[in-house]
């Protein structure tokens, strides 16, 4: 049967220090203001008690992408053995409209190159048995690829706050939310 | 996503007044463009790779590898062969190749015409050198001795090749320097106090660790690869405790957050040896064999201390303190970190050692997993070989003058006799990161030449007659070390300097041939040697045997890492305190002897005044190290300003809402900051964090006063700085 | 601002659709329109187009690659738009060219035609932003919008060029006033659904409102509305003038509506 990767990303493990979106941006030599990995605040009272708390998004390569069925020149596929969305930059021609119309403004615009750019999974590296560079530099090991059609993990959710109607696109990243610990506070 | 677009916009709004209230330029695009498609150029051509180190002043000091294509770095990440490291870095390591190509490095020696003008030219480094040595020359003749020169260094770099910048003042005869650390003294002197010196446990060691507190520390943001095994530890069920006034990214990760009252710490542990006392849960044997004063200090605690009493002061419920030292004493091992942040106070060195104190009582000293670690120097013993030519024949005088590094400005100002002429500045960020500010400028004001040898224009820069590029890691030669983890590391250059960048130790060398170009005889340090030349002469047998490594080659071609051995990993494990007494000391004579008591006491912390009620504590910053990191533009666009973080509750005390600009101000200055409101700090304190942020005129020191911490000046010849005994006032602005 | 170019072609390409079809349907009822006003109006179809098509270019990161934008016709309603839109402009050519020849018939049978593909042409565009990733595109509000945009501004525009020729003074009030009400109740129904809707259709109705530019729209649309009112009834008032303020103020009114409307867009 095909594959269906998708990340897991453990809150639980994230400690917010944004390591996977800079090696990211490192290793593929991103303008400053690009991002194919996000790291983002949550409310501080997510889970009850007071806590600093933050989720590492990317592509969430979904079922039902919505950049592949807005782009005009079809440079979005979805990889049959895996289900990864691949952008061809090659066919870009920049209109911006796949970042309007995924619903987690994953594809952002390269000013320099003027087209599109957006999470590719790392799948060059996939394909030769490494794993993606945010995956391997999380210093907590917080971020997981998962073949969600082998393994059904136990205890995980596919929303969190500021993460969109997950009934939108079927995007297949889950999430581990924090275990909060015991709070003796000051009165 | 609103809460995104919103604060986007309403901070978009606020900027501009947040521009001229604390004086920046436009915030806009500093962005440049145009980086080198990784496609093209893997296209084009050779990539190699090399070892270099990570050589900030940072726990983790970690072992990278950096990826070279046609000569130009296109990756940077860390090296697998180094356990600690792990093949990862943090947020900053991960952003060095923008450090590298920051279209903001210095390029050229420079003169400012007029200090503090911006009026900048380029000169030549000949020319740079010669208006140095003529300078010192000057003084040299004028005063008979070099002593108005004065040496501020840090902790910019720890690459064991930077100490050429001391080597080279030490060659031109008696300086003054400045002497003592912001960072760690009063915890490092309980510990000497204690245990003869400060030394830590391997980190790697949470792994072996039954329970684990973190007292004071941040390593979520300030050690992220000791975060890691401190979490691997809890996953398998260590119970990770950690003690702080903030809900700190470490402390929102911990079994159980305690809540202190700030600098109350000592009244905890102190509290926590009095159940274990009386409930018999301490280690008799150990301390028995191991320690003096134990029945001096068991006297002084049942005679001032009790559960009810420790409560009181620190904020936590008897039922709590009770709790912990059952679980703290029956675990086993049980391991303490305490933080540096945690003594940055009038009385943290006492709280470390009612903090060591706990550990001793328990057994934990000198067992793998266990400790009460704090820092540690086990692996420095390198021959400091660039330090080592001594002053020229004829020198006048005997030794080197201080002045104290926590008081720069002022004891600069009062030093007489002869009086402070010039500066060097090299490693240090002293506008930035020192206390008060405004008095270090004046000091600079009083000079005759200040020189900064820096990557960046940053403030300290800002305020000097010349300044000298230097090189980043990446371009230039060196071995590192840690005071934290056991791993030496070998730095290879990887790129050939750009522009016209120097590493510290050439211009050492650079400056001795003018000086002695100019005055034959006038500086013993050497005027040639090539990097890997020098880097070979930092080796000795201690080091070989330690590392089982024979040479910086070696290091370099074996990986690019070597770990300690077993032998050294675990702290004390032979029970040898190099205490007077060879012993842990409870009762300290030596403590006594630089005006403390004797025993673990417990000290009344710092009060500020009616007119300054709130707490203003400026711990360390996950973006950045001190003034080094957060202004690259990667980072910038992440977090592009500096803020105040307060309680809801006290803000509305002020009516401020979030992203309102706060005033926060008390006798030493003011700063003007957009409010973040977060349950995570207590309503008596505001946070605001260390940073240097381009085009921003802020440092969090300039409300912050030079009160010194208690301990600090046996070890480290000077008291630390209470950093966190900082008290303001807050209105809306 | 990134979005300037998309407001002029939105705006430029609805009023052609509603210029043309009103010049094809004065000129099928009525008749009495002269060759050379007819073929002027239907060249500055073709100039409006063609400038239509060139600002949308400049919206492209690739304008030289945009030939490609037809690509996914199956799949993507902005090659759709794109592929109508060309066919629309082409049938407009092909009908200027009968003006030319003087060919009633024939460019009454491509009016048809040209229309229709025209209206498809329309109906894509607004189905490119009616996604759920922006909920205060996602509603038929979107599709309403459009096409009253080429309902007020069209004909309006054939109205004031023939008014400025002299050709034939039709009373276009009485068309637009309704639609002008149309289009009044259809925004107040808009924005109470945003209110309704998903917080981040309340950012961005409460963006709107905050807006000046909003309170401008509001203005010139009433001032639109006062005149044609006024020139609907009396007909001294069914001047070139009035008709071309008129025209220039629904203009301005429509487009300070577009530029909010992408402006305040909230993205989820
Ligand atoms: N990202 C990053 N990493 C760094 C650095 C950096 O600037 N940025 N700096 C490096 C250097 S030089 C140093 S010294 C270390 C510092 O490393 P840490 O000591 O981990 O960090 P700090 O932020 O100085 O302080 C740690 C904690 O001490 C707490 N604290 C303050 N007062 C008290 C008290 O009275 N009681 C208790 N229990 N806690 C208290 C603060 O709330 C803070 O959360 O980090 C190193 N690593
Ligand atoms: N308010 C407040 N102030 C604090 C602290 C706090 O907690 N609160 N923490 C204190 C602590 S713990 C510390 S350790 C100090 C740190 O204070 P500093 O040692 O001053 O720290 P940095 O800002 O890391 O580095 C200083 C400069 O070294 C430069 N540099 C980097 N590499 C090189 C090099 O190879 N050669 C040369 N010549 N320069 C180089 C950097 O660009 C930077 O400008 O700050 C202290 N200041
Ligand atoms: S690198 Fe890991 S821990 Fe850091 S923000 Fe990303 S997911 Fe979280
Ligand atoms: S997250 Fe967005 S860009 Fe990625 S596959 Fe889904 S719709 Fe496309
Ligand atoms: S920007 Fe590129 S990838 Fe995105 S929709 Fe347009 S052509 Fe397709
Ligand atoms: S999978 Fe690769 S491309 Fe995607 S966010 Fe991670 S590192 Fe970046
Ligand atoms: S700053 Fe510290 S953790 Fe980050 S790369 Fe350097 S040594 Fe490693
Ligand atoms: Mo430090």
């Amino acid at each position: 049967m095909a594959k269906k990767l998708g990340f897991l990303v453990n809150i639980d493990r994230c400690i917010g220090c944004h390591a996977c979106e800079i090696s990211c941006k490192s290793f593929y030599q991103l303008e400053p203001q690009m991002r194919r990995r996000t790291v983002r605040e949550l409310p501080e009272d997510m889970v009850g008690s007071t806590i600093r708390a933050f989720v590492s998004t990317a592509c969430n390569h979904c079922d039902e992408p919505a950049c592949k069925a807005v782009c005009p020149v079809g440079a979005y596929t979805k990889r049959e053995e895996d289900g990864i969305v691949v952008h061809n930059q090659d066919l870009c021609i920049g209109c911006q409209m796949c970042g309007k119309a995924c619903p987690y403004g994953v594809p952002v615009y390269n000013p320099v190159k003027k087209k599109m750019d957006k999470c590719s999974m790392c799948y060059e590296l996939l394909d030769v048995g490494e794993s993606p560079i945010c995956v391997s530099k999380c210093p907590m090991e917080a971020i997981e690829i998962v073949d969600y059609n082998e393994v059904q993990p136990a205890g995980t959710v596919s929303i969190v706050p500021t993460f969109a109607d997950p009934s939108i696109t079927k995007p297949t990243t889950q999430f581990i939310l924090p275990k909060p610990g015991k709070q003796v506070r000051r009165v | 996503m609103i809460t995104e677009n919103f604060s986007r916009r309403t901070f978009l709004k606020g900027s501009a007044a947040l521009g001229s209230l604390l004086g920046l330029g436009a915030v806009g695009t500093k962005a440049a463009e145009g980086l080198i498609p990784l496609a093209s150029a893997k296209a084009a051509g050779k990539k190699e790779q090399f070892y270099n180190a990570c050589p900030r002043n940072c726990y983790d000091t970690c072992s990278i590898v950096t990826t070279v294509e046609d000569g130009r770095i296109t990756f940077i990440t860390g090296n697998e062969n180094n356990n600690y490291t792990k093949g990862r870095l943090c947020v900053k390591g991960n952003t060095y190749p923008r450090v590298v190509y920051s279209p903001d490095r210095i390029k050229y020696p420079m003169r400012q015409k007029g200090r503090g003008s911006g009026n900048w030219e380029r000169i030549s480094w000949d020319e740079a050198y010669t208006i140095i040595a003529k300078k010192i020359l000057d003084i040299k003749e004028e005063y008979g001795t070099t002593l108005p020169v004065c040496l501020n260094k840090y902790s910019g770099n720890f690459n064991i090749l930077n100490y050429a910048t001391e080597g080279m003042l030490s060659s031109i005869g008696y300086t003054t320097r400045a002497q003592g650390t912001p960072c760690d003294p009063a915890g490092s002197d309980a510990q000497a106090f204690d245990m003869g010196t400060a030394y830590n446990n391997d980190p790697e060691q949470f792994l072996d660790a039954d329970y684990i507190i973190l007292w004071g520390s941040n390593p979520a943001w300030t050690s992220a690869h000791s975060m890691y095994f401190i979490n691997q530890a809890k996953e398998k069920g260590t119970k990770l405790v950690v003690i702080d006034p903030l809900i700190t990214q470490t402390a929102s990760k911990a079994d159980e957050y305690i809540q202190i009252n700030t600098s109350t710490d000592g009244a905890l542990a102190l509290g926590m040896i009095r159940y274990i006392i009386d409930h018999q849960l301490y280690d008799e044997q150990w301390v028995r064999d191991n320690s003096i004063g134990f029945n001096d200090f068991v006297a002084y605690i049942k005679n001032n201390i009790t559960i009810e009493w420790a409560a009181e002061k620190t904020g936590v419920p008897k039922k709590v303190i009770e709790r912990i030292a059952r679980e703290y004493a029956t675990a086993k091992p049980a391991n303490i970190w305490i933080g540096f942040g945690m003594q940055r106070h009038t009385n943290g060195g006492a709280m470390v050692r009612a903090i060591d104190a706990l550990a001793a009582i328990t057994g934990n000293i000198g067992k793998r997993g266990g400790g009460v670690n704090y820092i540690g120097g086990e692996t420095w013993g390198f021959n400091y070989h660039t330090m080592g030519f001594g002053v020229p024949e004829g020198t006048k005088g005997e030794a080197d003058r201080y002045v104290n590094m926590n008081n720069f400005g002022a004891q600069v100002l009062d030093a007489n006799d002869p009086p402070i002429k010039m500066m060097w500045i090299a490693c240090r960020n002293p506008m930035a990161q020192d206390p008060e500010p405004n008095v270090v400028k004046k000091a600079f004001e009083k000079m005759d030449l200040v020189v900064t040898a820096d990557l960046y224009m940053n403030q300290t820069v800002e305020l000097s007659d010349i300044v000298l590029p230097v090189t980043t890691p990446f371009e230039t030669v060196g071995v590192n070390v840690s005071y934290w983890h056991y791993w030496m590391n070998a730095n290879e250059q990887a790129i050939k300097p750009l522009y016209e960048t120097k590493s510290d130790l050439e211009i050492a060398m650079g400056l001795s041939k003018k000086l002695n170009e100019l005055s034959p005889g006038s500086c013993t340090f050497p005027v040639t040697g090539s990097l890997e030349e020098w880097v070979e002469k930092e080796f000795n047998d201690g080091i070989r045997e330690m590392f089982g490594v024979n040479s910086w080659d070696e290091l370099r071609k074996n990986g690019g890492t070597a770990k300690a051995t077993e032998k050294v990993t675990v702290a004390w494990e032979d029970l040898k305190f190099r205490t007077p007494s060879g012993k842990y000391e409870f009762y300290s004579e030596k403590a006594a002897e630089y005006g403390h008591h004797p025993l673990p006491v417990f000290v009344e912390p710092y009060k500020g005044d009616k007119e300054h009620p709130i707490r203003c504590m400026s711990p360390h910053w996950k973006l950045g190290i001190h003034s080094q990191f957060q202004h690259i533009d990667w980072l910038d666009a992440i977090q592009s300003h500096p803020f105040v973080e307060m309680h809801p509750d006290l803000a509305k005390k002020h009516s401020i809402k979030e992203n309102d600009l706060v005033h926060v101000k008390n006798d030493a200055g003011y700063l003007t900051l957009p409010a973040k409101l977060t349950k995570t700090v207590p309503a008596d304190t505001v946070i605001l964090y260390e940073g240097w942020w381009k085009d921003v005129n802020y440092t969090e020191n300039f409300n912050v006063k030079a009160i010194p911490a208690d301990m600090g000046h046996y070890s480290k010849g000077q008291r630390g700085i209470a950093f966190h005994d900082n008290f303001v006032k807050i209105e809306k602005a | 601002m990134h979005d300037l170019p998309l407001v002029i072609f939105t705006i430029l390409s609805q009023l052609l659709l509603g210029g043309f079809v009103a010049l094809w349907w004065i000129d099928r009822k009525k008749g009495g329109i002269s060759k050379k006003t007819g073929l002027l109006i239907s060249i500055s179809f073709l100039v409006l187009g063609g400038i239509s098509l060139l600002v949308s270019m400049l919206h492209l990161g690739q304008p030289l690659h945009a030939y490609r934008a037809i690509l996914n016709f199956g799949v993507s309603w902005l090659s759709r738009e794109i592929v109508f839109y060309g066919a629309f402009l082409g049938l407009i050519a092909l009908s200027t060219w009968f003006w030319y020849k003087d060919d009633a018939p024939k460019r009454r049978a491509i009016g048809w035609m040209a229309s229709f593909i025209g209206v498809v042409a329309i109906f894509s565009s607004a189905k490119i932003y009616m996604i759920p990733a922006i909920p205060a595109w996602d509603s038929v509000n979107t599709l309403f919008a459009f096409f009253l945009t080429s309902l007020l501004l069209g004909p309006l525009y054939v109205a004031a060029c023939l008014a400025i020729k002299r050709d034939s003074a039709v009373n276009i009030s009485g068309i637009i006033i309704p639609v002008l009400f149309v289009s009044a109740i259809v925004a107040v129904g808009y924005f109470s659904s945003l209110n309704a809707g998903l917080p981040e259709a309340v950012e961005a109705a409460k963006l709107t409102f905050g807006h000046v530019f909003f309170w401008a729209r509001i203005a010139t649309f009433l001032a639109a509305s006062g005149l044609l009112l006024l020139s609907y009834v009396n007909s001294k008032w069914r001047s070139v003038q009035i008709y071309s303020a008129a025209f220039a103020i629904l203009l301005a009114s429509e487009s300070l509506g577009r530029f909010l409307f992408y402006e305040t867009a909230i993205h989820l």
